[in-house]
């Protein structure tokens, strides 16, 4: 016997109001993944999944209880609903009297398809293979290289959306990604250099084939004079950061410290809190005029672009710092009320059909400057600074303050020339004072939409994705080298 | 849109279809690639969460997953779905064997295990298996009452988990094992402070809620009106899981295949000795003190493993074609961590320090630079300044940059262990390290 998705998913919401719950929706989705990576000249590893199941959400006794279940019998589906139920109770035994207020939003019913010109799923393991493998030969041909990686992963969600307040809604998105890199070794020393193009809620157009096969030779090139490179300077320099390094520095320094379930108190027992209380909204200084940060999860091909979150609210674009101003949140239905806000921002997301949604970062980009800028002219304006390209290390700590990150490839700029690589290089900050020091931000034409695939927030962990565009910009005078002395004691000392 | 259906079990299938062993002697006998070997997850899970001295979220979660990996030759792949229908279980056999003959050869194949003889393992209790959503709440509210009558909030989880792994390969391998885990975590709030306790147990009946709250209420409380201290080298004493979070990434840094490529720092250092006395790491998938899993690289037994033996470095962790490659011995990966103890308890290690700090945990740890096993992290829920023996205040959190390679050489005092590990399960003591690396410090 087959069923529809959406048949199933109004069975359980019937099943819950049965069992008592005042709210509830059913989520029931099914998930593709395809992987193939490669390490030197040989594929290491192909692995195929596929994934189906239901999440039932409800609100009993003014508490919220979840179940997941990929016994999808009708049977099944009842018993899961009837779990969820259980487990609100449970929930109400903390909190007597209490009482679940969700932001007000009309039903949704409507259906949403990421854009795609190549179906991912369709191309066949050897073209991919080969691609990964032609990159690896020309990588390997450079002396000094001894180790090479590429990758590529595609994955599909198919997901229907039904909910008591009469949200029926559908969507099927795909994102695409692709990357490799090569590790250059010298005497006591490895570096490395990655390529990896922005992956986008888009099909197997994102694998750039030409693009891919004339990029390796550069990259190899490149681990190779980062194992040569000067070691990074301590003390201040002004940094010139790339769209594809900024992605990180966005998301963790501004994405995270405003996601207002955690501004509540509500991650503190794992993510932490936030420095950017409510208090702060109208007023507080993020960072300098030129820094505008957009949340906008209509962007196409962003990869937190999906229609719909996972609590039928529409995606919406909306303001996070406007010229250095702290002015909004990522929220949920849930938590949206609680700063008396009459609509959610469309955040709420789950990674599985087993997890529940939680408040998630939205495609949130650094906006281009308003001023014509291209990069060549922000680095000859640049005196003695560092220019950081690819994501590295990265750190911060609870509140989202103290950040130490890390890149994939550095240069040093003197006298608005860059004058060779340097290499072990860290920059630390605290967030308001880091973005306050960005003086410039170049024009469109630079503007890059990178994201982030492996956003992990929640307990039990889940893990989400979201774009983060951004043009190269500079920040001035900001600490560089913190772990230096470290490192160099490391490698001089007995060990 | 694609028009996704669903199978409907029960509808078309005999009962012992239920049944995970069924379907993989089912997809054994299918098969006719070269090799296969299937394993079979299921992961019964309830987790619940608190923030602001209420359950915030409450979730039980059901999971059952096939694993099929073929080999035609030296080409393989791997296919994975949650379809336990007979027809779902032979669409999945087809997609592995389609990926498998579409790949190249594979240089480094290994073929896939005979019969192995697993560890013995003492890691489940029922009482874990079977709490009920009621019976959680309680033991949470216990907590939560702790932190009320204190004036503070809690926040933090309380999960329990189910594991069962069946594996089996059409070389004769067989192995099952079931496994329990609860982790109890909390966070108690004062006014600008926090602090932090956890319990992890194979059997939830060992875990005190409220024992565990009124630690981290205490820390709280002492933590208030945190104070600023200048960055720079300071005498610790880690907690256990500061320890053990630092420990995880030194486990993960000991792959031997990039010491001898000479992309890690561990190029060259086997057999050396590198840190204190002091300073023994093993792996042992049967101590029932922190139970791993006797699964291992292509469904091998995991074997005790000494990694660091006395200072010295003894082992680096060694896969089944590199051993062969090498001609060394094959060590698997570890799947857990256990540091040798001492008998002082961390009571008397703080009353035995003159000035220095304590660190009740670590958060965000990342690599800086591999090559000399740099990380990154910060202090966090309860960084207290020790004077004279005792805990003087609350100090505001510092970010480090250290390296596990200089902590396990200046260890210079080693108490008693306790369970701990988020990633990789551990049970390590506290340790006193001399001359620790702060490097900045944070507003909190
Ligand atoms: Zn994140």
């Amino acid at each position: 016997m087959m069923r529809p998705m959406k048949d199933l998913a109004l069975h359980a919401l019937d099943a819950a109001r049965a069992a008592g719950a005042t709210y509830a929706d059913a989520r029931l989705a099914r998930y593709r993944r395809r992987d193939i990576r490669t390490q030197d000249k040989r594929v290491n590893s192909l692995t195929d999944s596929e994934d189906i199941g239901l999440g039932v959400r409800v609100v009993a006794d003014g508490s919220w209880g979840f179940a997941g279940s990929a016994d999808l019998t009708n049977e099944g589906v009842e018993a899961c609903a009837r779990e969820a139920v259980a487990v609100a109770r449970a929930s109400a035994l903390t909190r007597p009297g209490g009482k679940i207020t969700l932001a007000p939003e009309k039903a949704q019913v409507s259906s949403f398809v990421s854009p795609r010109e190549i179906d991912p799923f369709k191309i066949p393991v050897e073209r991919k293979a080969d691609l990964l493998l032609r990159v690896a030969e020309r990588m390997l041909s450079v002396a000094k290289i001894r180790k090479t990686y590429g990758a590529m992963s595609f994955r599909g969600v198919h997901k229907v959306l039904a909910s008591t307040e009469g949200t029926l809604a559908e969507s099927d998105v795909i994102t695409s990604q692709v990357g490799y890199g090569a590790t250059a070794v010298g005497k006591n020393d490895a570096k490395s250099r990655n390529y990896e193009p922005p992956p986008q809620t888009r099909g197997y157009e994102i694998v750039r084939e030409e693009d891919l096969l004339a990029n390796a030779q550069r990259v190899a090139e490149q681990a190779v004079e980062h194992l040569q490179a000067k070691p990074c300077p301590v003390g201040k320099r002004d940094l010139i950061l790339d769209p594809l390094h900024l992605a990180l520095t966005i998301h963790e320094s501004v994405g995270h410290a405003t996601e207002l379930d955690r501004v509540l108190g509500m991650e503190e027992s794992l993510a932490g809190r936030s420095f950017a209380t409510p208090e702060k909204i109208g007023n507080f200084r993020y960072g300098s005029p030129v820094v505008n940060l957009v949340a906008d999860n209509t962007l196409e091909g962003g990869l937190a672009t999906g229609g719909f979150d996972d609590d039928g609210v529409a995606g919406q674009r909306w303001d996070i710092v406007e010229e250095g101003i702290l002015r909004g949140y990522s929220t949920s239905r849930e938590v949206a009320p609680v700063i008396g806000q009459d609509r959610s921002t469309g955040g709420n997301r789950a990674d599985h059909w087993s997890s529940i949604p939680i408040v998630r970062i939205p495609n949130l980009s650094l906006m281009p400057g308003r001023r014509r800028l291209t990069l060549q002219e922000l680095i000859a304006d640049t005196k003695e600074g560092i220019y950081i390209e690819g994501m590295g290390s990265f750190s911060i700590d609870q509140m989202r303050l103290n950040f130490q990150f890390g890149g994939d490839a550095f240069w040093e700029i003197k006298d608005g020339r860059i004058t060779g690589m340097l290499k072990d290089v860290t920059y630390q900050s605290i967030t308001p004072r880091f973005w306050a020091s960005c003086d410039a931000v170049c024009d469109e034409r630079a503007w890059v939409p990178n994201g982030v695939l492996n956003c992990g927030k929640g307990d039990p962990m889940q893990i989400s994705q979201m774009t983060h565009g951004a043009a190269p910009a500079r920040f001035r005078q900001v600490d560089v080298g913190g772990a230096s002395e470290t490192m160099k004691s490391y490698r001089a000392g007995g060990i | 849109m694609p028009s996704t259906t669903i199978h409907n079990p029960t509808s078309q299938l005999p009962k012992r279809a239920a049944d995970p062993r069924w379907l993989m002697d089912r997809i054994l006998d299918r098969s006719r690639a070269d090799a296969t070997a299937v394993r079979f997850d299921a992961i019964s899970k309830a987790s619940s969460r608190f923030a602001n001295n209420e359950i915030t979220q409450n979730i039980v979660e059901r999971k059952r997953n096939l694993t099929v990996r073929v080999s035609f030759g030296r080409r393989s792949a791997s296919a994975t779905a949650n379809d336990l229908s007979d027809a779902g279980a032979e669409a999945l056999l087809s997609r592995a064997c389609d990926l498998a003959r579409a790949t190249p050869e594979d240089s480094e194949y290994v073929e896939e295990p005979g019969a192995q003889k697993f560890p013995p393992m003492s890691c489940h209790a029922l009482s874990t298996a079977q709490i009920s959503p009621p019976d959680k709440a309680r033991a949470i509210l216990k907590g939560i009452e702790v932190a009320r009558a204190e004036g503070l909030t809690l926040a933090g989880s309380h999960h329990t988990t189910d594991f069962e792994t069946i594996l089996a390969n059409s070389k004769g391998l067989t192995g099952a094992c079931r496994r329990t885990e609860a982790v109890y975590s909390n966070t108690a709030m004062s006014e600008d402070a926090s602090g932090w306790a956890e319990a992890i147990d194979t059997d939830v009946s060992r875990i005190d809620t409220a024992a565990r709250a009124r630690v981290a209420c205490e820390k709280a409380k002492a933590a208030l009106h945190p104070r600023p201290l200048p960055p720079g080298k300071y005498d610790v004493i880690l907690e256990p899981a500061a320890v053990g979070e630092i420990l995880a990434y030194f486990l993960w840094s000991l792959d031997a295949r990039a010491a001898d490529e000479g992309r890690s720092w561990a190029a060259g250092k086997k057999g050396r000795k590198l840190f204190a006395d002091g300073v023994t790491l093993r792996s042992d998938a049967a101590d029932p003190c922190v139970p791993g899993s006797p699964f291992n690289e292509g469904g091998m037994a995991t074997p005790a493993v000494t990694w660091v033996d006395r200072g010295t470095l003894s082992n680096l962790c060694t896969s089944r074609y590199w051993a062969r490659k090498q001609k060394t011995e094959w060590t698997g990966a570890p799947t857990n961590l256990l540091m040798a103890e001492g008998n002082t308890t961390l009571d008397q290690m703080i009353r035995g320090m003159d000035r220095g700090l304590l660190v009740t945990r670590f958060w965000y740890i990342r690599h800086v630079d591999p090559m000399t096993l740099t990380l990154t992290g910060m202090t966090r829920d309860g960084l207290f300044w020790v004077e004279k023996g005792k805990i003087a205040h609350g100090v505001k959190n510092f970010r480090f940059n250290e390296s596990p390679l200089g902590m396990l050489e200046r260890t210079v005092q080693v108490g008693r262990a306790v369970r701990t590990g988020e990633y990789m399960p551990s049970f390590v003591p506290p340790v006193r390290v001399e001359g620790f690396n702060f490097a900045s410090a944070t507003e909190f």
